[in-house]
């Protein structure tokens, strides 16, 4: 970008002053370009600068005249001319004034063009940030940023878009066409092919023509057995979704169900399944253009569904008997009357267990709400109903054995007292222990002597003196 | 505590590193400052030994007909004890406590006998002393301070028995003494006279204690009296004795059973009273110990007759 | 003022002694005390007047018995007679004689009319005399004194006891281990010389298989060339064969041996007789060592032979000590190793020791051989502990037992039930009394014959002593004779009493 360099100069030095006192509210004082909206941003322009110019293409020349890094840092110099220029290049590092000529110099290399993306070796370049004043100034960096751009994109290639992956896969299941064309030049060539390739081209070739629908699918299930599986997955789920839960989903959304738990569970899995669904449908897509799908990331959130899907299940399973019921009803159009669940202070809902509150006037269905009893008619129900709301929630905590005992604080007694008959018993075990340290016990000779096993101490004496 | 090594079989060179700080378990204390050949298991006589850490309950049992702690080819160490003519076998596994045999080869009641080379290369035999049979054997494990029985001394021993305990007093007091063996028995007298013909320091006296009178012409003046007669006039028999037989000075020992004194009262009461009666005679009584645990109830009391006072 | 004279009895004489006269015996006991230290000080206190040393050792027994008994012996009366001062006239002089206890105090007061006293400064004294005994006398030194004692108190014990010479095992002990050692050394000489003369008569070792006999025969051969035809007598004799007298007649002749010389045959010959004298012996040994155990020992020799028994006893170390052995230690006595070896490994035990070579194990069947065994030890324990224990052995028991030991071997063999223990035993003890009772009888006759015999012998001497005096004999010798033989009949103990017959006698004869 070309710049006036001692206006950028001077706008360098204001900015690098106005960061100083107060860094971040520039950023949205009147400086703010938004089409660069980096570009208010001084340090961070710095610092990118600076590594635009280490992985920027070099010429020689710029090399030199950036040399910004002096003769002992860089590692691997090498000089040709350097001899010569030292006294300019040092000239050039620490002139700040005098730039323009040096600049044009610089700017122009082998092929005698600009070389747009040098920008010199003057430090008022640099430093004199990115002042837009004037739309002029504005157009100017537009330019230069569509034709930098435009630049980067050329130096992508497809490589770049990480496609390699599956182009390998790609490789191997290559059209018989393409074989054949593959072949024919290589005889052409002279070349000879490998028998091992021709060899499994050859009999993926016959396989592909020969194939009925039945071996097709055989085929099919060897090459991805998964593929069979997760079409019946679809198959379920969207059935699933369409009888059960889309209903129930509907009626929660219209309020007719009240909010619960098991409310809560029936939304997210419907949403869940949907999902899984797309997920699924885009799996289906990619094979059947034949795209290699074994790293594409899709195979592993179909997986997490999967597994998600099992987590649920039994969840699932206790719920099953209540969807049913309500699915009988939402078909028969019966009315459905739901209990209401207290909630804390918190907005919690008391009720652990994720079930729906559903009173059933059925008498010989099984009713698992808690505190019904199968027998209980809708008095007996209306009834538990105020039980419940006695102890309305099982989270409430009786008393303990410390409060009940109400023994308060006591030293902690061994066992042994307990018991008095222990105590003593304990008691003269101990004593008849001390009693043989003092004593020693008699005992018998039943082998032959031996000796004494202990040792002999001559010079201890036991003898109590008399007087 | 030591190193496990060393409690095995090798003891080769490693003790003379070891010197003498604190070793326990397998060893002896105290043993680093002496010189000698440490080598194995050959072991010179050492001084004075300490006491003891681990127990050794070595087994012992099911050993048929070997014998027990001290094997045919073990070696062991003799030193002799406190008291003058007794002495102390010491070996890996037991200790032992011995009298220098009178007649070597020969045995009285089928003891161990133990043979050590001397200083001139000849042959030492002792034999072992059972402190379950015999009570002074017995006295001098428990500790007793002093028992009188010295080399060269007279003794009056009353109630031999069949000689086992007066074949080691014979041992103890050696050629030059004397030991006057009283027993009333004739069983046992038999035994005594069998004995008493193998060793000449021994004369046996088949007669009944109570009357010394009766077998005054036989015996001299002796400096210790001995009794074991387990009878309950056990003082007037001691006391009659010594005023015979027992020089000024001189000193006795009495073992008590208390259950043959008075069966009823508790054993320490009965040796007090024992204690009583014999200072009623001129019998000053000096010590006493119980025989635990060898023996249950039983004392032995040692005291001095008729003290010789000292010129200030 | 009083003259206390002091008796002192030792092993080796009786001692008299004269204290030192005092006045009061309060102070004077403390002086004694004090002087019992020190020897000079207690001759100035207590002086010797008389000592008489015993005659023999059985002199000093006798004297031994009757001072514990306290009674008065000749001897001892003796001595005070010929040492203690006549008391004089006067009264005031007071004899006092100290003794140690009072029976003999007492006795002596009857008989000698001495006052006696065993109490007051007597203990003290005698205690002084026992320390000093050895100075105080002359030629007697405390060894001597000792072995006095020794000798006497011996003596005295075998005496309480009862020892008998007849009844101790050490004799077959010794006879025993003699009969082997014997046994080996005999072999080992024949040996020898049947080597040595095989050099001059080889062929003789073939003929004559025996080493007795074969050593007879080399003394009556001699040279084989010198043999003629007439030695085919003594041959025969000692061979008792005679084909095989002629065989060797025959063989002499034509023998391969070398010539010796006349003194190779003179040292051959004594060398056979010495080895002949050795089977002599071996034999006399043999006999000596039955006839001592069934002194010793006559049940067990009776039950399983004199050879076992003995070997029993000598393996035992001594007849009390194979009483007090179990019989089961009694069956394995002399397979310790066995038995050990056995009990280490865990392994059977061996069924029998030194009794399976009694001939009961050797006739019973292999399976009863155990059987057997045990059933013998047990009866060998029974037959030991009554011969240890038994005041006069007889070997009525042994011989109910050896019966009881064929009885159950038969049993084994046929069937045939043997009688029940306790019927034999209690037979065997009646038995067993009535033979006691002659014995003691026997006895009592043999002693009372002895004493006749030693008073005729002795009355003899005297007679022909009183002949030579008076010249009278023949009315006083009958009286004399009747008077003894009415005191025979007196006596019935069976002990010994020498001295209140010659008390009598003496009494008599001086009458």
């Amino acid at each position: 970008m070309v710049r006036s360099s001692k206006k950028q100069n001077r706008i360098k030095k204001e900015k690098y002053q106005s960061v100083n006192s107060d860094s971040d509210n520039d950023h949205y004082n009147g400086d703010f370009d938004p089409s660069n909206p980096l570009a208010g941003d001084e340090i961070e322009d710095f610092n990118s600068n600076q590594d635009k110019i280490l992985f920027d293409k070099m010429d020689k020349k710029s090399k030199k005249s950036f040399n910004y890094s002096s003769d002992e840092n860089e590692v691997l110099a090498f000089d040709d001319d350097d001899d010569s220029d030292d006294d300019k290049y040092d000239e050039d590092k620490f002139d700040i004034d005098d730039e323009d000529d040096e600049e044009d110099k610089e700017l122009i290399d082998e092929d005698d063009e600009l070389i747009s993306s040098a920008w010199g070796s003057k430090k008022s370049i640099y430093y004199s940030g990115n002042r837009i004043e004037n739309d002029e100034d504005a157009e100017l960096e537009e330019e230069e940023a569509r034709m930098l751009q435009s630049k980067m994109m050329k130096q992508l290639d497809t490589n770049d878009f990480g496609l390699d992956a599956f182009k390998k896969q790609d490789k191997s299941l290559k059209t018989t066409d393409e074989l054949e064309a593959k072949k024919i030049a290589q005889k052409a060539l002279g070349e000879e092919s490998d028998d091992e390739m021709e060899k499994n081209f050859e009999t993926i070739s016959k396989n592909l023509e020969k194939m009925s629908t039945k071996e097709k699918l055989e085929f099919l299930r060897q090459e991805s057995p998964e593929f069979l599986e997760l079409v019946r997955d679809f198959k379920e789920k969207m059935s699933e979704l369409h009888t059960t839960l889309l209903p129930i989903y509907r009626l929660i959304k219209n309020g007719r169900i009240p909010s619960s738990i098991a409310a809560d569970f029936i939304m997210n899995k419907t949403k869940l399944y949907l999902m899984y669904a797309s997920h699924l449908s885009l799996y289906f897509a990619l094979k059947s253009q034949r795209l290699p799908i074994d790293n594409h990331p899709i195979v592993k959130n179909i997986l997490q569904f999967r597994n998600l899907c099992k987590q649920i299940a039994p969840i699932d399973e206790s719920l099953n008997d209540e969807v049913k019921f309500l699915i009988e009803s939402i078909e028969n159009g019966r009315q459905l009357n739901f209990r209401k669940s207290k909630q804390d202070s918190n907005g919690n809902r008391a009720k652990k267990s994720v079930k729906f509150s559903m009173v059933r006037e059925d008498r010989n269905r099984l009713v698992y709400d808690d505190d019904v009893d199968s027998e209980s008619g809708p008095e007996m129900a209306a009834e538990h109903t105020e039980i419940k709301d006695e102890h309305p929630n099982a989270d409430k905590r009786a008393i303990n054995y410390e409060i009940m005992k109400n023994k308060g604080l006591t030293p902690k007694r061994d066992k042994m007292y307990r018991n008095p008959r222990v105590r003593n018993r304990i008691k003269s075990r101990k004593a008849l222990i001390k009693h043989k340290s003092i004593v020693p016990k008699v005992r018998t000779q039943d082998k032959r002597y031996g000796g004494e096993a202990t040792g002999i101490r001559t010079n201890v004496v036991r003898a109590v003196k008399i007087k | 505590m030591g190193r496990p090594d060393f409690r095995g079989g090798s003891r080769g060179g490693f003790r003379g590193g070891r010197g003498g700080g604190g070793d326990r378990g397998g060893f002896r204390g105290g043993r680093g400052g002496g010189g000698g050949d440490r080598g194995g298991f050959n072991r010179t006589r050492g001084g004075g030994v300490g006491g003891r850490g681990a127990p050794r309950g070595g087994a012992r049992g099911g050993r048929g007909g070997a014998r027990g702690g001290m094997g045919a080819a073990k070696k062991v160490v003799v030193e002799p004890h406190r008291h003058a003519g007794v002495f102390v076998a010491r070996s890996k596994n037991d200790d032992l406590l011995l009298t220098r045999n009178l007649v070597p080869g020969d045995t009285v009641y089928n003891e161990k006998k133990i043979q050590v080379d001397g200083e001139n290369g000849e042959k030492i035999e002792y034999r072992v002393w059972n402190p379950f049979r015999s009570k002074l054997g017995a006295a001098i494990l428990g500790g007793v301070d002093q028992i009188h029985i010295k080399p060269g001394a007279k003794v009056l021993y009353l109630g031999a028995a069949s000689g086992t305990t007066v074949s080691h007093v014979s041992d103890i007091v050696g050629p030059e003494g004397l030991v006057y063996a009283v027993e009333f028995s004739h069983r046992s007298g038999r035994d005594l006279i069998n004995v008493a013909k193998k060793r000449t320091n021994i004369i046996p006296i088949i007669e009944d204690a109570r009357h010394p009178h009766k077998y005054r012409m036989l015996v001299g003046m002796v400096d210790v009296v001995f009794a074991d007669v387990a009878q309950p006039d056990q003082a007037r028999i001691v006391a009659l004795n010594s005023h015979n037989f027992l020089k000024n000075g001189g000193h006795f020992v009495i073992s008590i059973k208390a259950s043959c004194i008075d069966s009823t009262a508790t054993p320490e009461a009965v040796f007090a009273s024992e204690v009583k009666k014999l200072q009623s005679e001129k019998l000053k009584p000096k010590e006493q110990l119980t025989l635990e645990p060898y023996e249950r109830d039983h004392a032995v009391v040692v005291g001095v007759y008729r003290p010789i006072k000292q010129a200030a | 003022m009083s003259h206390l004279y002091v008796l002192y009895e030792h092993a080796s004489g009786y001692a008299l002694f004269r204290v030192k006269e005092f006045e009061e015996i309060g102070a004077f006991l403390t002086q004694v005390e004090q002087s019992v230290l020190d020897l000079s000080k207690f001759n100035s206190v207590v002086k010797l007047i008389a000592f008489s040393p015993f005659v023999s050792g059985l002199n000093a027994l006798d004297n031994l018995n009757s001072i514990s008994e306290g009674v008065l012996h000749e001897d001892l009366k003796l001595f005070l007679d010929s040492n203690l001062p006549k008391p004089s006239g006067k009264k005031d002089s007071k004899l006092q004689l100290g003794v140690a206890d009072s029976k003999i105090s007492a006795a002596i007061n009857e008989t000698t009319g001495v006052s006696c006293t065993h109490v007051g400064a007597v203990p003290e004294v005698l205690r002084g005399i026992r320390l000093h005994f050895p100075n105080l006398v002359k030629g007697l030194t405390d060894k001597s004194q000792a072995k006095a004692q020794l000798g006497l108190g011996h003596a005295y014990s075998r005496s309480k006891v009862k020892f008998n010479v007849n009844r101790v095992d050490n004799m077959i002990i010794q006879a025993i281990n003699l009969i082997d050692q014997l046994d080996k050394d005999v072999n080992t000489f024949s040996m020898r010389i049947r080597e040595w003369y095989s050099y001059h008569f080889p062929e003789l070792v073939k003929i004559v298989p025996d080493n007795n006999m074969f050593a007879k025969v080399v003394k009556i051969v001699k040279n084989r060339k010198e043999l003629s035809d007439d030695a085919l007598e003594h041959l025969e004799e000692v061979v008792m064969d005679s084909a095989k007298a002629q065989a060797i007649i025959d063989a002499s002749k034509s023998s391969m041996g070398m010539d010796i010389s006349p003194i190779d045959l003179i040292n051959i010959q004594l060398f056979s007789s010495r080895v002949i004298d050795m089977f002599d012996y071996r034999k006399n040994l043999h006999e000596y060592l039955h006839s001592k155990i069934n002194q010793v020992a006559p049940n067990l020799s009776s039950l399983i032979g004199d050879q076992v028994a003995a070997r029993l006893i000598s393996h035992a170390g001594s007849l009390t000590n194979l009483a007090k052995c179990p019989a089961s230690t009694i069956q394995i006595l002399g397979a310790e190793k066995a038995l050990f070896r056995a009990l280490k490994t865990k392994s059977n035990t061996p069924k029998y020791g030194l009794i399976f070579h009694s001939s009961f194990i050797g006739r019973a069947g292999t399976t009863n051989k155990g059987r057997v065994s045990r059933y013998l030890a047990n009866k060998c324990a029974i037959a030991s502990r009554i011969d240890c224990f038994a005041e006069i052995p007889t070997n009525v028991f042994g011989d109910c037992l050896q019966k009881q030991v064929e009885d159950r071997l038969k049993f084994y063999e046929s069937g045939t039930l043997p009688p029940k223990n306790a019927e034999v035993m209690q037979e065997a003890v009646l038995k067993a009394e009535e033979t006691k009772n002659e014995i003691i009888k026997k006895d009592k006759k043999k002693k009372k014959k002895e004493k006749k015999n030693k008073k005729k012998e002795e009355k003899n001497d005297e007679e022909e002593m009183a002949v030579e005096e008076n010249g009278v004999t023949n009315g006083n010798g009958v009286e004399e004779h009747m008077e003894d033989m009415k005191l025979d009949e007196d006596q019935v103990d069976g002990e010994d009493e020498p001295q209140p017959k010659k008390k009598k006698k003496k009494n008599k004869k001086s009458e």
